[in-house]
Order: structure tokens, then sequence, then C-alpha cells
């Protein structure tokens, strides 16, 4: 997973597979956990630069051309 | 009649000292306003569908201004006034929770930005769109396994 804008369509993804019966709801709450995670790590980043009233580029956060 | 001599039969109506036409057209104007207003009305009454093409129109080309103007108006002294006085209203309590509950059902943009910047030292509107899409696919994921337990 290299952004934020695949980690969107692989949650995507397993809400599909979800609601299909694909995979199990504890798999996918595993998933959602780990997803969490990684955008709580994220907006941790955002806010320190915004903070520190810097803007760098964020490479996880672009989005794909 | 044609123009010149329409002129001059103007001119000899209203003498010297009415020969500003626009300030004739105003007195003209005053004296005639309910006329013309009703004659605008009964025109609107029975073109529905060109009054409401032209109001359309207006809408569309006087809508920042419009915005504006609502803006000046609100951050006036009266205005805050009145809106204070609006958000006290039954009425403008419901509208505002049944639009809080629509951008919660559909889990639109400021919901988002709002829940994610709960906790944070920052504004919803400094998140990134990406994040906030993220987080939208994470929270109905989250509500799917919600659902799915009960």
């Amino acid at each position: 997973m290299q952004n934020c804008d695949e980690l969107r369509k692989e949650l995507a993804k397993t809400f599909a597979a979800l609601k299909s019966g694909e995979i199990k709801p504890s798999e996918a709450a595993e998933l959602a956990n780990l997803a969490g995670k990684m955008i709580g790590s994220a907006k941790v980043q955002v806010e320190y630069f915004a903070l520190r009233k810097e803007s760098p580029r964020i490479k996880w956060l672009e989005a794909e051309e | 009649m044609k123009r010149r001599e329409m002129n001059v039969r103007l001119t000899e109506l209203l003498g010297d000292g009415m020969r500003d036409k626009k300030a004739y057209y105003k007195e003209w104007y005053v004296k005639n306003r309910e006329r013309l207003i009703a004659k605008a009305r009964a025109w609107e009454l029975a073109h529905p569908e060109e009054t409401r093409e032209k109001k359309r129109r207006w809408q569309t080309e006087n809508r920042e201004s419009q915005k504006q103007n609502r803006l000046t108006y609100a951050k006036s002294e009266k205005g805050a006034a009145c809106y204070a006085r609006y958000r006290q209203t039954d009425a403008y309590k419901s509208i505002a929770k049944r639009k809080r509950d629509h951008y919660r059902d559909t889990l639109h943009d400021c919901y988002v930005r709002r829940v994610m910047a709960q906790r944070l030292g920052i504004k919803g509107s400094e998140l990134p769109q990406t994040l906030v899409d993220a987080q939208r696919e994470l929270m109905k994921l989250k509500r799917e396994l919600m659902n799915a337990k009960l």
C-alpha cells in the first residue's frame, strides 16, 4: 500500500467483500483496525506540521495522478 | 407621431424646469409605480414558464453577489441580532437537526472532518482531502461491522 488513496480503495474493496459475505466480519474488523492506525498516524503527522506552521509534502497523502 | 414631434410636444408639456429626462422619468415613475408593478405582475401570472426561467437566470447571474449581501448583513449588528433571534426558534433548531442528521447519515465531508478533528489541535478544514476520503471509507466499514454484530 503506497498511499492514502490505495488505502481508501482497499477499504472500499473490504466493504464490498464484507457485504457479499466473501470475508468474515472478524477479518474485516482486523483490517479496519489496521487502517484506523494508519489514518491515525497520518493525522498526527498532519497535526504536527500544521502546529509547526510547516507544510511539507507528505508523499503518503498525495492522491494518484 | 414621429420622435421629433414627440420630443417637441414633451418639451412643451414639461416646460423649462423639467427638461431633464431622468428627473422627468423619476417623477413619472413615482406617479405610476403601482400601475407598473401591477402590470409586471399580471405579465408574470400570464407567462409562468418565462417568469420561472427569468428568475432562474437572475439567480444564476447574481448568486455570488447575493451570497456577499447575505454575509455582509449577517456580520452587521442588526443582522447578527436577527440571526441570533432566529437561531433560538424551534423552526431553526429542527432544520439544523435535520441537516446534522443528513450529514451524519451520508458521511458528508463536514461531518467526517469534524469527527477527525475532535481530538486534534487543528481544524477539520486543515485535513487533506485524501485522508478524509480514507476515513469515510473506514467509517462505512465500521458501521457495516456494527450492523453485522447486531
